[in-house]
């Protein structure tokens, strides 16, 4: 059944995975920062699912790409905090890359026509 | 790549364990979440209430978002498989009528397949639990041309080849023939055992040390006698304590210096070997090397072959031998062989050939369980449509139902594979004890862990195999038919008819040819057992008696001493007469040369010279066929007189006269008696190397003229003679204190050692084939029975129709026995093809004996037709009004 999932919202998952690692690359962040740091660097157009959000972070944790621990919040609540490994780090370089040398592709595409 | 799967697999498996915690976390995360953005949204002036709502609206479906995670943090697959076991056990508590039958029987399956391999694992699978066991050998002579005939190498061959071949990294001499043997004195009293001289580098060799103690060194060669104790010689004889580590036990009058005992699981041929002592330089091996047949075991160089160090000895042969002419006119070749091959082939000629077909026979077994449990689930899937169809309506698809029936399969038969485990566990407990010497020394039979895995591997594979075609066949429910009450049964019928038919044929003609194999082995068992050897044997006693050279140094001093015993023993009451004469067991060759027969005389085998008193042939019952038997006459100073058997007549007079003609033992120009044969006696046969009998020439000479220090004693009692046995030791003691007291047998209980292998074999055999034949009746009559009861509706309407009780029996008698008919027609072709490869096993029995095939045939059929008749008499019976009014 987990599969079928994976399968049928692939490129919006790889999408969501890359933003998250993305939103890590400077620090260990929670998940409602995660969710917001994404809302406020695309000025507002990509809105997270935030049902999906965390589903997602514990995916990539399942694959080693993120480490996860326990810490207090800025308000001084218990909250999960979630950082890239290094692995997750390596991940991040790789899909950037792909992911602008996809864009330019589809760019030029879309100029040329 | 793996190491991403690894670390993902184990934070499952973390997860499994904590999957409360998981739960409660992500909760947390949830909550966490939805208070910052209520916080956020309160901070920018939404009503507190408000705020709530709206964190929870943006947030999306949290109950989803848990689900998606518990599964993403498990093994969807291992789940389903948990499941679907937790319901299947459920199932099969439920039915525990069913459940029962159902492992019990793959338990008798698996059982045997485990007991059998844990055999074939110890004896042909492990190496044998010495070091460097794949290059240990044995050397044995033989002839170029026989095949068979192997025969010890002499010490002074061994000391050549320990001092000249290259190709061993050691050598070592040991022996168990003809005196292999030890007296011990014990408390004041003798006792014979198996003491085995051995070579300084004998354990050193195998490179197994001492439990307690050390094994020999060179420095022992100095001392008269030392000594090495089997572990079990210690426990049992010496009471297991200890300190017997440098005291002395007395040995042939002699004391020996105990300098080791071995490990519990030490085991080397024979396996009976109580103690081995070493080979000294002054002792006979050394003074008579020529004359000491003693096996040379080696242990190779590595990266030497077999044949390599065979072709070596065979070249320093040609250069020992110049020293004993005689010998090197047998033409004796010496054969390196591989030292565990070696050893199965001393303990049972045919022993791994007959644990091949063993095996064979066991997966037959197995084959016939699992037929017998694929019906039987069949025959459950038929009652089970209804529920499946429900689940079905519910949204199982078919692959998932398979799925769950095939689990509960499986659980059927991991079960049949936990009690068979242990069933074997027992069998081979029983085999290791009671049958110990059947099988030959190294790795101890147990059911170890491999055989565990592959008991499991096993239950699998069947489990996959037999319980797919069921699964497959029961979960094509159709929906309509099913869900409506009515129409089961039509269903029903055609589930399971052709496939019951088949199941039928299957196990009639696989246990048709186990029962085959079993029944030419205890044929043959009987026929060997039973076979005319050409001489009296039940109303005999025998005991072998060993007179030790210490004390008995001349033959002058032999012959008084039989004769004092045969007086003694002839005083006995019960005891009708007495002779003396060869072990009825031995078997030898010689040479014989025929004087005049022509210029190169004819140099035949034959087994003997055998020196026999005067009363043997008479107490024996051999005939007297022409001639005279030996009388008091034959004295040593007389004409050298010899008899000789029917057989030799043939042989070397086969158009003229025997009596009065001149043979001699050995070849024409050997400085040896011309001896004159006085008489003719019937043929006796021999137990030969392959579990057989063999007639052969024989030349008998009296006692009188050619001493003999080890003899045995033939005792003619008038009833049973057990009466007569101990006092026969008696009398042995009464002439020499010093001896220790023989064991005394009748010949036929004398035999039975050398029918041993064929009757554990039988008895293997006949074990496994009586469980075959259990487990198919109880599948044939299972679905025949089955069969009736899907007819009983087709059976009213004919009842109804009139036809009569004796129709309807016969309908289905005769239904059942046609497909019987076909499975025992399979069986006897397929027999026929497998019962080749046990040719060699068989004594005097043919492999395709019709008498065999016949019984067996006929049984099976009885069978088959008792297992029909119980159902077609319930079908006789039925009411039509109920037949009918069932549907």
């Amino acid at each position: 059944m987990a599969m079928k999932h994976e399968n049928k919202s692939d490129l919006i998952q790889g999408t969501l995975d890359m933003l998250i690692l993305k939103a890590l690359a400077r620090g260990r962040a929670h998940g409602y920062a995660i969710a917001e740091s994404i809302h406020q660097k695309s000025e507002d157009v990509l809105r997270v699912e935030e049902s999906a959000l965390y589903p997602a972070l514990h995916r990539l944790e399942l694959r080693g790409l993120l480490a996860s621990e326990w810490g207090a919040s800025e308000n001084k609540r218990r909250a999960k905090y979630y950082r890239l490994t290094a692995r997750g780090r390596k991940h991040l370089e790789a899909e950037s890359a792909h992911w602008n040398r996809m864009t330019a592709a589809i760019a030029r595409v879309m100029e040329t026509a | 790549m793996l190491a991403e799967w690894a670390s993902a697999v184990w934070l499952r498996m973390k997860a499994l364990f904590r999957r409360r915690q998981l739960d409660r976390d992500l909760e947390e995360e949830i909550k966490f979440h939805l208070a910052m953005r209520e916080q956020k949204l309160a901070e920018s002036g939404v009503p507190a209430e408000e705020a709530r709502y709206a964190a929870r609206r943006e947030f999306g479906n949290a109950t989803q978002a848990k689900e998606a995670n518990r599964e993403m943090w498990t093994f969807p697959f291992l789940e389903t498989l948990w499941q679907d076991s937790r319901y299947g056990l459920r199932q099969l508590r439920r039915n525990p009528g069913f459940t029962a039958v159902a492992v019990i029987t793959l338990a008798l399956g698996i059982g045997a397949n485990t007991a059998v391999f844990s055999i074939v694992d110890a004896i042909l699978l492990r190496p044998l639990p010495y070091k460097n066991a794949d290059r240990l050998t044995v050397t044995w002579q033989r002839l170029p041309k026989d095949r068979i005939g192997l025969t010890f190498d002499t010490y002074r061959e061994f000391e050549q080849w320990q001092q000249y071949s290259h190709s061993f990294q050691k050598l070592a001499a040991a022996t168990w023939a003809r005196d292999a043997g030890a007296v011990l004195s014990w408390h004041g009293k003798k006792r014979e055992m198996l003491a085995v001289p051995v070579s300084v580098d004998f354990f050193s060799l195998l490179g197994i040390r001492a439990a307690q103690g050390r094994t020999f060194e060179a420095e022992d060669l100095k001392n008269p006698c030392t000594a090495v104790l089997a572990h079990s010689f210690w426990q049992e004889r010496l009471g297991g304590t200890p300190g017997w580590v440098g005291k002395s036990l007395i040995l042939n009058n002699t004391a020996c210096t105990v300098v080791g005992i071995m490990p519990k699981d030490f085991s080397f041929y024979p396996k009976q070997t109580q103690l081995w002592t070493l080979i000294t330089p002054d002792s006979d091996f050394a003074k008579k090397a020529w004359d000491m047949p003693v096996g040379v075991f080696g242990l190779l160089k590595p990266g030497v072959g077999r044949a390599a160090a065979q072709a070596e000895l065979n070249g320093l042969e040609s250069r020992i031998l110049t020293e004993n002419p005689s010998l090197a006119a047998m033409k004796l070749q010496p054969n390196v062989l591989d030292l565990q091959w070696e050893f199965t082939w001393l303990t049972g000629r045919n022993l791994r050939s007959s644990l091949v077909i063993l095996f064979a026979a066991v997966i037959f077994v197995l084959l016939i369980a699992c037929v017998n449990v694929a019906n039987l689930l069949l025959g459950r899937g038929s009652a089970r449509q209804k529920e499946l169809g429900v689940r079905a309506a519910l949204g199982s698809g078919r692959s998932r139902l398979i799925r769950q029936l095939l689990t509960e399969g499986l659980i059927l038969w991991l079960g049949g594979a936990v009690l068979g485990a242990i069933m074997a566990f027992f069998c081979v407990r029983y085999i290791d004890v009671a049958e110990a010497t059947q099988l030959p020394p190294g790795n101890p039979v147990s059911v170890n862990w491999e055989v565990l895995v592959f008991t499991v591997f096993l239950a699998i594979l069947t489990g996959m195999l037999f319980g797919l075609l069921p699964a497959w066949k029961i979960s094509r429910v159709n929906l309509n038919e099913v869900l409506k009450e009515s129409s089961g049964t039509a269903s029903r019928g055609a589930l399971s008819h052709s496939a019951g038919r088949a199941f039928v044929v299957a196990e009639m003609a696989l246990s048709l040819i186990v029962l085959v194999a079993a029944g030419l082995l205890v044929e043959s068992l009987v026929r060997l057992t039973n076979a005319p050897l050409g001489y009296e044997r039940d109303h005999v006693l025998t005991a072998q008696v060993r007179l030790p050279v210490s004390s008995y140094p001349k033959a002058a001093d032999w012959k008084r001493f039989w004769d004092r015993l045969g007086s003694q023993l002839e005083l006995l009451p019960g005891v009708e007469g007495v002779a003396f004469g060869p072990l009825v067991t031995s078997w030898g060759s010689t040479q014989v040369s025929i004087e005049g027969t022509d210029a190169t005389s004819r140099i035949g085998s034959s087994s003997g010279p055998d020196a026999v008193s005067n009363a043997y042939f008479q107490i024996l019952g051999i005939p007297l066929l022409r001639g005279r038997e030996f009388t008091g006459e034959d004295r040593q100073r007389s004409m050298p007189a010899a008899i000789v058997n029917q057989a030799f007549v043939n042989k070397f007079f086969p158009k003229g006269n025997s009596l009065g003609q001149h043979i001699k033992l050995g070849r024409l120009d050997a400085a040896k008696p011309w001896l004159t044969i006085v008489g003719v006696v019937g043929n006796v046969s021999h137990p030969n190397l392959f579990m057989g009998y063999d007639e052969g020439p024989d030349v008998y000479r009296p006692l009188r003229q050619d001493p003999q220090g080890t003899l045995s004693l033939f005792v003619h009692t008038a009833g049973s003679g057990r009466s007569v046995e101990s006092s026969i030791g008696r009398a042995v003691t009464a002439v020499d204190s010093n001896l220790p007291p023989p064991s005394v047998q009748t010949i036929t209980q004398w035999l039975s050692w050398f029918a041993a292998q064929p009757r554990f074999r039988a008895e293997l055999f006949g074990t496994f084939a009586a469980l075959a034949l259990l487990l198919a009746v109880v599948g044939i009559y299972g679905v025949l029975s089955q069969l009736v009861t899907q007819r009983t509706h087709e059976i009213g309407i004919r009842v109804a129709l009139g036809a009569q009780k004796h129709d309807v029996l016969r309908l289905v008698v005769g239904r059942g026995m046609i497909v019987a008919a076909i499975g025992v027609a399979i069986g006897i072709a397929g027999a026929f093809g497998l019962t080749r490869f046990l040719s060699n096993m068989l004594y005097d029995v043919k492999p395709i004996d019709p008498l065999t095939f016949t019984v067996v045939s006929l049984i099976l059929l009885g069978v088959a037709l008792l297992a029909c008749y119980i159902p077609a008499r319930r079908a006789a019976k039925v009411d039509p009004m109920v037949a009918l009014r069932h549907e």
